[in-house]
C-alpha cells in the first residue's frame, strides 16, 4: 500500500477540521488548576492542569476583561469553551469563554481580591476615618427612593432628630448601573458640600444583590469623600467593601440613621443638666468667695482690736503715772501744812492767830503756784524746744546758702572767660588747644574774645626769647 | 455659630466651672456666656425643622433640589 504524502499544513488542516466538527469539543467544561496565567495585550493565556495532564488555554480580551475576578495561578477552576487547533504552533488548545472559580463563587473571589487590594492601599485603616458630627443640621442620604432602607432611615430620623434637613440622592442600589450611580451621588454631595454627614444604605439582599457595594469604584468614592460617611448595608451579617471603607459601619439602614443623629430627648435633658450644673458651679464659686471675704474681714477686725487695746493700755498707764505724781506732791504739802499747824499751836493765841493767818496765806499761795507750775512746765518745755529747733534749722540753712554764694563768687573769678572781660584775648589752634608761645603759633589760628572768636593768620613772628626768627 | 459648636462650647464651660479653679470675674463671665449659649441652643432646637429635599442631577450636570412635603412621603 503506497503512502499518500501530505504537507504539514495539509495534516494540520485535516486535524483542525476534525476538531472543529467534533460536537463534544465544541462545548466543554474542563476542570483543573490554573498555572502560567499571563495577560498579553489584554488576552489571557494559561495552562490548565491536573496530576496527569496539561492543557493550553487562551481567553480573548473581551471576555477576559469581563471576568469578575482575576484568574491566578493555583486557582481551581472550571473553564467553559471549545477545543481547537492552533495551526501555526501545531497545538490544540482550549478557547475559554468563561472561567468559574470552584468552591467559592466568582463574586466572592472578586470580593476577597478587592478587599486584599484595598487593605494594602490603606483604605480600611482606622487612622484615616473621619469622626461624625454630633448634631448634624444637614444629612445626605444615598439610597433607593423606594424600598425599606429609605423608609427605615426617615422614620428613625423623624423619631430621634426631627431637626435636620435631609438631602436624598436617589440611586439604583443593585444591577449594572448601581455602582456608577452611587459614585455619582457621593461625588455630587461632596461637590455641592450640601451636608455634614452622608448615610449610604441598602436594605437586605443576597450577596449578589449587595455586590454593587463591593465595587472598587464605590470604595474609591467613599475613600475620596470629604464628608464623613456612615453605611447601613443589608443585615448584621453582611459586611461589604463599602462598609469597610466607610468612616462608620452600622449593621442596617436604621442603625446608620441612629449613628448619624443625636436623640432630641437626650439633648433637651443634656441642656437642662447643663443649666443646673452651671448654676450650681457658680453658686459654689460665690460661696467660696464669700467665705474668704468673711475670713479677711474677721482678720481685719482682730488686727484693729489689738491696736486699739494696745493704745488704750498705754494711755491708761500714762494717766495713772500722772495721778500718782500729783498724789505724791499733795501728800508732801499736806504733811508740811500739818507740821506748821502743830507749831502754831505752841505760840500765843493772838500772835499765834496772826502768824497762823499769815502763814496760812503764804502756804496757800505757794500751793497755788506750785500746782500752776506743775501744769505749765510741760507745755513751756515743749514750746521752747520747738523754738530752739526752728532757730537751729534756720541757722543751718543760712550758713549753707552763704557758703554756696561765696563758692560761686570764687568760681566766677577763676573762670578764664572773665579775664577776657577785662580786655585780654586767648589764642587757640584750630583744634581748640591754647597757644601760649609764639613758637607754637601755626599759620592759621583762632582768637577768642569775651563775646566771640575770630579766625586769624600769622603774618610775622618775632620771638624775643629763643634763637629763631621766622619771617613769613 | 452652629448648634454643634454651641453645644461643645457650653459643655466646655460647664466643665471649666465645675473644676472650680477659676476666679470670680472669670466665673461670672463664663456663667453669662453659658446662659447665652443655653438660650441659643434652646432657641435653635425649637427653630430647626425636619425637611426632606430630593437632589437630582441630569446627564448635562444640572442639579435640581426639590423639597418633598411630609404628606407626599410614601409612609
Amino acid at each position: 500500500m503506497a503512502l499518500f504524502v501530505v504537507t504539514v499544513s495539509m495534516l494540520t488542516d485535516y486535524l483542525a477540521e476534525k476538531l472543529e466538527k467534533d460536537e463534544f469539543l465544541s462545548q466543554v467544561a474542563v476542570e483543573g488548576e490554573l498555572s502560567n496565567c499571563k495577560f498579553s495585550q489584554g488576552h489571557l493565556f494559561f495552562t490548565l492542569k491536573d496530576e496527569q495532564a496539561e492543557l493550553k488555554g487562551v481567553m480573548y480580551k473581551g471576555r477576559a476583561s469581563a471576568l469578575p475576578f482575576v484568574p491566578k495561578d493555583g486557582q481551581k477552576v472550571i473553564v467553559f469553551g471549545r477545543v481547537l487547533v492552533y495551526k501555526k504552533r501545531g497545538l490544540y488548545q482550549l478557547y475559554a469563554e468563561y472561567i468559574e472559580p470552584m468552591g467559592i463563587g466568582a463574586l466572592y473571589l472578586k470580593f476577597e481580591q478587592t478587599k486584599e487590594k484595598l487593605q494594602e492601599k490603606g483604605y480600611f485603616s482606622p487612622e484615616r476615618k473621619k469622626s461624625l458630627p454630633r448634631y448634624p443640621e444637614t444629612i445626605g442620604i444615598v439610597t433607593s427612593k423606594t424600598g425599606a432602607a429609605i423608609r427605615d432611615i426617615l422614620t428613625t430620623i423623624k423619631r430621634r432628630w426631627p431637626k435636620a434637613t435631609l438631602y436624598l440622592v436617589p440611586v439604583t442600589v443593585q444591577g449594572e448601573e448601581a455602582p456608577g450611580q452611587i459614585v455619582k451621588a457621593l461625588n455630587l454631595l461632596n461637590r455641592l458640600n450640601l451636608c455634614e454627614v452622608i448615610i449610604l444604605a441598602r436594605g437586605g439582599g443576597s450577596f449578589e444583590e449587595l455586590s454593587s457595594f463591593n465595587e472598587e469604584m464605590v470604595a474609591d468614592a467613599i475613600y475620596a469623600s470629604k464628608i464623613p460617611i456612615v453605611t447601613g448595608i443589608g443585615h448584621e451579617t453582611d459586611v461589604s467593601i463599602a462598609d469597610m471603607v466607610a468612616d462608620l459601619r452600622a449593621p442596617t439602614p436604621t442603625g446608620a440613621a441612629v449613628e448619624a443623629t443625636p436623640d432630641l430627648v437626650e439633648i433637651w435633658s443634656t441642656l437642662a443638666d447643663f443649666s443646673q450644673r452651671i448654676r450650681k458651679a457658680l453658686t459654689n464659686t460665690l460661696q467660696k468667695e464669700q467665705r474668704s471675704l468673711e475670713f479677711s474681714e474677721q482678720r481685719l477686725v482682730r488686727a484693729f482690736e489689738k491696736i486699739i487695746t494696745d493704745k488704750s493700755r498705754e494711755a491708761a498707764e500714762g494717766l495713772e503715772k500722772l495721778i500718782k505724781t500729783f498724789k505724791a506732791s499733795f501728800i508732801q504739802e499736806r504733811n508740811r501744812l500739818k507740821l506748821f499747824g502743830e507749831k502754831l499751836q505752841l505760840l500765843s493765841p493772838k500772835v499765834r492767830k496772826l502768824q497762823q493767818a499769815e502763814k496760812l496765806f503764804e502756804l496757800k499761795r505757794r500751793l497755788f503756784l506750785k500746782t500752776k507750775d506743775l501744769l505749765n512746765n510741760n507745755q513751756k518745755d515743749l514750746s521752747q524746744q520747738k523754738i530752739r529747733l526752728t532757730a537751729a534749722f534756720q541757722k543751718q540753712v543760712t550758713t549753707k546758702s552763704f557758703s554756696l554764694l561765696s563758692l560761686e563768687e570764687k568760681l566766677k573769678l577763676l573762670n578764664p572767660l572773665n579775664v577776657l572781660n577785662r580786655g585780654y584775648a586767648a589764642v587757640f589752634d584750630l583744634d581748640g588747644r591754647v597757644i601760649t608761645t609764639t613758637k607754637e603759633l601755626p599759620e592759621e589760628f583762632k582768637i577768642k574774645f569775651a563775646d566771640g572768636e575770630a579766625l586769624a593768620k600769622t603774618l610775622r613772628k618775632n620771638i624775643i626769647k629763643g634763637d629763631e626768627t621766622d619771617d613769613l | 455659630m452652629t448648634f454643634e459648636e454651641a453645644m461643645n462650647r457650653l459643655n466646655e464651660i460647664v466643665e471649666r466651672l465645675e473644676r472650680g479653679n477659676v476666679g470670680l470675674e472669670e466665673s461670672l463671665a463664663l456663667f453669662e456666656e453659658g446662659l447665652e449659649l443655653h438660650k441659643f441652643c434652646s432657641e435653635k432646637l425649637k427653630e430647626l425643622e425636619l425637611k426632606l429635599v430630593e437632589v437630582q442631577e441630569n446627564d448635562a450636570g444640572d442639579v435640581t433640589l426639590e423639597v418633598i412635603e411630609e404628606d407626599d412621603l410614601p409612609f
